[in-house]
């Protein structure tokens, strides 16, 4: 975050010419007495749909990314040490934004989303529809504009909006074992494909938990250490920090089983979780 | 036919990977450099030597370069054996789901172009014969085999010997494609170090056998 | 009915502050927003409401009442929704002086606190239904700004497309 000098409030003239978003400076700007009849600004990230999409991403443009990220790191890194904290950081903010979005997804009543997912086919396909009479009408310039509006005007209404069919929250996970089991089957089936192998308590010591994965579909094909194995680490620290479960994760290599790639994701919570827990759940 | 050997030859004639299988006396690594290099300058010469009219010309869509797929080389004979049998039961997918980045059970299902269409693509002695590929890109994948032809003069001799070696060392190729090119450790036309490579090229080998 | 809607980051920070206010132009009349002296006190009146969310954040059923303990989180202080079981949206968990403080807690902690003011010293009523509506809708729009690769957790929402959809929201849900 810049540092930017916070102003004295100022007075709501000054505040009402200006038509730009939050200004942190200024504090909240008050609603406008037209503002009803004001156009929404046009934006494609909000109009996007936060809706789940089957859509299957080609495992050989995965691999590729992620050998161009692992080494550009390498080559701008000194050590593996920072090597591995580099590509944690990485993985920590998709971590972090996956917290938020898999769980309002995980919220969607599955009724509901079978009904959308119907509902939505349809509006598509009256969208084609209009696109092709708009097309023969005035020809191919005027088509795509009236199916860009049409899909605009679509979202603008609000029916792509996956909160509207939320009728309870999916509840925050307050417990470790409960956030473990999110993360072992709904955010590993998300992001690989198929929920984690296992999912352990370490017997030894209580902040020690280990969630194993028996082929690693990103690191499947670099031979060696788990050291690029840390960016899964990473998101898998970054869920959980942000959950406020502050936690550290590491890689370890252990073949088992002919899995000659088997890794264990350790991840040792930080002393205050179990405190927090032992209070807040003690009996 | 038994494979003694797997070379990889970059496209600038110096050797990247060799695996030797056979339990014989084996040439020294400087040996390999040296068959890599003669190879090299071997292959560039017949290519010079196909006669134009084959390069060029209305003779070249006369040759067929097509190699036809032949299913399941360099997979267990078991398991090709029940993939033949029950095709259309889907019950062996589970075993055959570590193709890498490849989906289905076998690299690929059709058939192919040959690349190499001007240089060397078998050379046949009394000792071995030796089967070479050749990417797009000028990378040489060689196959070393035990297999010596009862006449080499004989016009009927085994075409399906080489259609076999082409599959397979187009399977290699397919294995270098997710071992060796998306190992972000691995630096262009270097010696390929990865143990995950070296592991899948002999697994192949051995189902071969 | 005027309303003071603020997100507020993990370290206790603001990360978006609105204001709404009731739209009653074709009356005539003058818009109700917060008399002057206490659109300055609502920041405070809101973060002195954190220490109950805080609190709250880790009890399973945030909105049931048990008898037990009743001394902490300021529970007399809430109003009595039981129908509620989600722990996200906290329903109303402090009042200032008539002035009604509701909270909603994203995944990642995130707090979206909302004062609704009152326009006629009369006692703020606050329908559940609608408020955790707009709160869900808000969070939808604050998920879409993470999904933003340049966007921080915890910056300021600056984006005016986000300030522009959550005034649209308030309209819809809370000033109708």
């Amino acid at each position: 975050m810049s540092q930017r000098i916070i102003l004295p409030s100022t007075s709501d003239e000054g505040v009402f010419n200006n038509s730009e978003g939050y200004e942190y400076t200024i504090g909240p700007k008050q609603s406008l007495p037209n503002e009803a009849s004001m156009a929404m600004i046009p934006s494609r990230l909000y109009n996007e749909s936060l809706m789940f999409r089957k859509q299957e991403v080609s495992l050989s443009a995965t691999t590729f990314l992620f050998q161009g990220m692992v080494s550009y790191i390498h080559s701008h890194s000194k050590s593996s040490t920072e090597f591995e904290s580099t590509l944690n950081e990485h993985g920590f903010s998709i971590g972090s934004k996956l917290l938020e979005l898999l769980n309002l997804r995980a919220s969607i009543p599955a009724t509901a989303h079978s009904r959308t997912s119907n509902f939505l086919g349809t509006s598509a396909s009256s969208n084609n529809a209009l696109n092709e009479t708009a097309g023969s009408a005035t020809g191919s310039g005027a088509n795509s504009l009236g199916a860009s509006e049409h899909i605009y005007h679509n979202h603008e209404n609000g029916s792509d909006s996956i909160a509207s069919l939320i009728t309870n929250t999916r509840s925050r996970d307050l417990k470790i074992l409960d956030m473990l089991q999110f993360v072992h089957g709904t955010v590993w089936s998300y992001l690989f494909g198929h929920v984690s192998d296992d999912l352990v308590k370490s017997s030894e010591r209580d902040n020690e938990y280990m969630i194993v994965d028996n082929r690693p579909v990103l690191t499947q094909f670099i031979p060696g250490g788990v050291s690029c194995d840390y960016f899964v680490c990473g998101i898998i620290q970054g869920f959980l920090n942000t959950a406020e479960f502050p936690c550290k994760v590491s890689a370890h290599c252990m073949p088992q089983n002919g899995f000659d790639r088997r890794v264990v994701y350790l991840i040792q919570f930080d002393k205050h979780v179990l405190e927090r827990e032992g209070l807040r759940f003690g009996q | 036919m038994a494979i003694k050997a797997i070379l990889v030859i970059n496209k600038s004639g110096g050797l990247v990977y060799h695996r030797n299988f056979s339990n014989e006396e084996s040439l020294s690594s400087n040996d390999y450099l040296i068959i890599a290099s003669t190879l090299h300058g071997a292959f560039a010469i017949a290519s010079q030597l196909t006669p134009r009219a084959v390069q060029l010309g209305e003779a070249s869509n006369a040759v067929d370069y097509t190699i036809p797929y032949i299913p399941y080389v360099g997979f267990p004979r078991s398991n090709a054996n029940q993939n033949e049998k029950s095709r259309f039961s889907s019950n062996n997918v589970s075993i055959t789901t570590s193709l890498g980045s490849f989906k289905g059970d076998d690299y690929f299902k059709e058939p192919f172009q040959s690349w190499n269409k001007s240089g060397i693509r078998q050379l046949c002695t009394d000792q071995f014969t030796m089967f070479i590929y050749q990417t797009m890109t000028g990378l040489k994948f060689i196959a070393i085999s035990t297999q010596i032809p009862a006449n080499v003069n004989n016009s009927d001799y085994p075409i399906i010997s080489i259609q076999v070696a082409d599959n397979l060392l187009r399977k290699i190729y397919c294995v270098y494609s997710d071992y060796v090119m998306k190992d972000p450790f691995y630096s262009m036309e270097m010696p390929i170090k990865s143990e995950l490579f070296d592991q899948r090229v002999r697994q192949m080998v051995s189902n071969i056998a | 009915m005027p309303q003071y809607f603020a997100i507020i980051g993990k370290r206790d920070n603001p990360v978006y502050e609105a204001e709404f206010t009731a739209q009653q132009g074709q009356q005539g009349q003058v818009q109700q927003g917060f008399p002057q002296n206490l659109k300055e006190l609502n920041p405070f009146i809101l973060h002195a409401s954190l220490d109950i969310i805080e609190d709250l954040q880790w009890k399973t059923n945030p909105n049931t009442q048990s008898g037990s303990n009743s001394g902490g989180g300021g529970g007399f202080l809430r109003s009595r929704n039981v129908a509620n079981v989600d722990n996200c949206y906290l329903c109303k968990v402090d009042h200032f002086y008539g002035l009604a403080v509701t909270a909603y807690l994203t995944y990642g902690g995130m707090k979206f606190v909302m004062i609704h003011g009152n326009m006629n010293n009369g006692d703020v009523q606050i329908d559940d239904n609608s408020v955790r509506a707009f709160y869900q809708e808000v969070h939808e729009l604050y998920i879409k700004t993470l999904m933003n690769p340049f966007y921080k957790i915890n910056d300021p929402i600056t984006s005016p497309a986000f300030d522009s959809r959550v005034r649209a929201l308030a309209r819809k849900y809370l000033n109708k």
